[in-house]
């Protein structure tokens, strides 16, 4: 019996090793895991060693959880070195597809807690360079080294990607992490708003930052907002209660609402309180309507101060006229309005035609295209010269297109049919060389991903885009 | 609110960093900035940070030489009067919301090396 299976077994490695049997590489992990668990207690077992029962509990949770000593202690006590290459030596199931990648988050976290060393991260940029292939947690390992050097806005792009990305290129715990990141983020500058869409994400929702979104949504005032007896129970199943504990007290003293109480336009009968008022829109809380009242009012109040304005002109001995006072004045409030609308574009919907606010969302929009344009411009030639950057860089790239298309598409939806126009075919064509050419099969299956989300206006562009779809799931 | 400061350039407005008023005349302009650039050129640790109808902000010389130049100019002067006449608006905070930044977010998760300063 023993010989009939041990041919069995025989049969089915080398069948495997010839590629005519397919098994998931994470049955093949569980099993060599199994097999080492089953020899590590033989061994134990055999050399009588003292405190066995000790170094089977070690051995079980290095072998099958590593990552709960990874987060609990190596990546508390700060050692990058260690915390990487304990995810290469132990192969965390949720990282098996990935593992170098994975040794690099953990690696990025454990230097997290403070300002890192430069040669840390240095180590870490060059263990991620050799990891192929490239997918899901080498973008959120490239993000956490961004963030790492301070390049906050292109770890924000990459994290946004990650956030985003099709299942089959991220495991939940890593996509966990590129959310957590951007929660944090926001909520450490009080864009609540932000942290209210990134807990919504229906299916994909992760308990953290669902948690996080009903807290914000009280913060908010939101009529949608939970009430205690809710809050509560949704707050205990979420990690992290005791570092989220004093908001969540936060929370709990904001008085639930269930109108929105509408409220009153500034009646503002001089410029300098409109000016106060703007002030207070500005750096207080991201509410749209808002802001657009507060710009309103003091472009009102502009035109009644023509003739003081010619009286100072005159007592200055200027020549010009008031109109060119007033034309900077307006430009100057379209640049400080600017800034605030390109980090928060929700807040271009509540622009009225023709207003000052609409300028400034002109202004965003008009540099946003242009980023869009300049990146599908380098895809295009690379893509003619057959030209690919090493996979860090091209998912750097790749994030920055995708984060100023995405910026445009929720500063004006209505763009998408013409947005979708510009990078279909200079993307479409990049993606084809990185998977044809490069063999770069996550890469080119966000691309495509992205694409046929955007396609609607399209449907010949649309079904082309659905096989190319299928052909990258077929070879993830 | 947002990752950059949206008020840092109106707190930079010429009459601010001189700490004048909008009515000062020529004189009592060059007579602020000479003075400010003296105490600058000492090291005085005060003369580097001033108060703003909408906070305070930080000045050095170039930034005090940029104001002087830019009031000697009548239209600036005047669109910058314009600015820095600014009446702080109540600032009751609303009992139906309590919006402020979570400062301790990237503190209680152990992540503060992952943000710029």
């Amino acid at each position: 019996m023993g010989a009939v299976a041990g041919i069995i077994i025989a049969i089915f490695i080398g069948r495997l090793l010839y590629g005519s049997i397919k098994v998931p590489t994470v049955v093949l992990v569980c099993a060599v895991k199994l097999a080492l668990l089953t020899f590590t207690a033989a061994v134990v077992q055999a050399t009588e060693v003292p405190a066995a029962e000790v170094m089977r509990v070690i051995a079980l949770v290095l072998i099958w959880a590593p990552t709960i000593v990874l987060r609990w202690i190596i990546v508390p006590l700060r050692m990058p070195r260690l915390a990487y290459w304990t995810v290469r030596i132990c192969w965390p199931l949720g990282l098996v597809k990935e593992i170098r990648a994975g040794g690099v988050i953990y690696g990025a976290l454990a230097i997290a807690q403070n300002d890192a060393p430069g040669a840390a991260i240095r180590w870490l940029e060059q263990k991620l360079h050799h990891a192929q292939p490239s997918r899901g947690a080498g973008v959120v390992a490239t993000g956490l080294l961004a963030a790492l050097r301070k390049e906050d806005n292109l770890a924000r792009c990459l994290f946004a990607m990650a956030e985003r990305m099709d299942r089959r290129l991220i495991s939940p715990s890593v996509r966990a992490i590129a959310r957590d990141w951007l929660v944090v983020d926001a909520a450490r500058v009080g864009n609540w708003q932000k942290v209210i869409r990134l807990g919504r994400r229906g299916s994909d929702s992760m308990r953290w930052s669902c948690s996080m979104a009903h807290i914000g949504e009280r913060l908010t005032g939101d009529p949608e907002a939970w009430r205690n007896w809710q809050l509560w129970p949704c707050f205990l199943w979420a990690p992290r209660r005791r570092a989220t504990y004093p908001l969540f007290r936060r929370a709990l003293t904001v008085p639930v609402r269930r109108s929105v109480l509408p409220e009153a336009a500034p009646t503002v009968a001089e410029l300098p309180l409109a000016l106060g008022h703007l002030a207070r829109a500005l750096d207080g809380p991201c509410d749209g309507k808002a802001l657009a009242r507060s710009i309103d009012a003091v472009d009102r109040q502009l035109e009644s101060m023509r003739g003081r304005i010619e009286e100072r002109l005159k007592a200055l001995g200027s020549r010009n006229d008031a109109g060119a006072v007033l034309t900077a004045f307006r430009q100057r409030l379209i640049d400080l309005v600017t800034p605030l609308i390109e980090d928060n574009p929700y807040l271009a919907r509540e622009a009225q035609r023709g207003s000052i606010m609409e300028q400034a969302v002109w202004q965003v929009r008009r540099r946003l295209f242009g980023d869009v344009e300049a990146r599908c411009k380098d895809y295009r030639e690379r893509t003619d010269e057959r030209s690919a950057l090493d996979p860090v860089a091209e998912w750097e790239a790749w994030a920055q297109l995708h984060g100023s298309a995405d910026q445009l598409l929720e500063l004006d939806p209505n763009v998408e049919s013409a947005l979708f126009q510009t990078v279909f075919a200079p993307v479409c064509n990049f993606a084809a060389f990185q998977h044809n050419g490069r063999k770069r099969i996550a890469l080119a299956h966000d691309m495509f991903i992205w694409l046929l989300r955007y396609s609607r206006s399209d449907p010949q562009a649309r079904q082309l885009l659905a096989r190319n779809v299928q052909a990258g799931i077929a070879a993830i | 609110m947002t990752m950059h400061d949206p008020l840092a350039d109106w707190r930079s407005n010429p009459f601010f960093v001189l700490e004048i008023a909008t009515d000062a005349t020529p004189t009592e302009v060059e007579r602020a900035g000479q003075r400010l650039l003296g105490l600058l050129a000492i090291g005085s640790a005060s003369a580097g940070i001033y108060q703003t109808p909408l906070g305070p902000a930080t000045r050095d010389a170039d930034r005090v030489r940029q104001a002087l130049a830019t009031l000697r100019d009548p239209e600036q002067r005047v669109l910058h009067e314009l600015w820095a006449n600014v009446v702080p608006a109540d600032g009751q905070a609303s009992s139906h919301a309590d919006t402020a930044p979570w400062k301790e977010a990237e503190h209680a998760l152990g992540w503060s090396g992952l943000w710029a300063r």
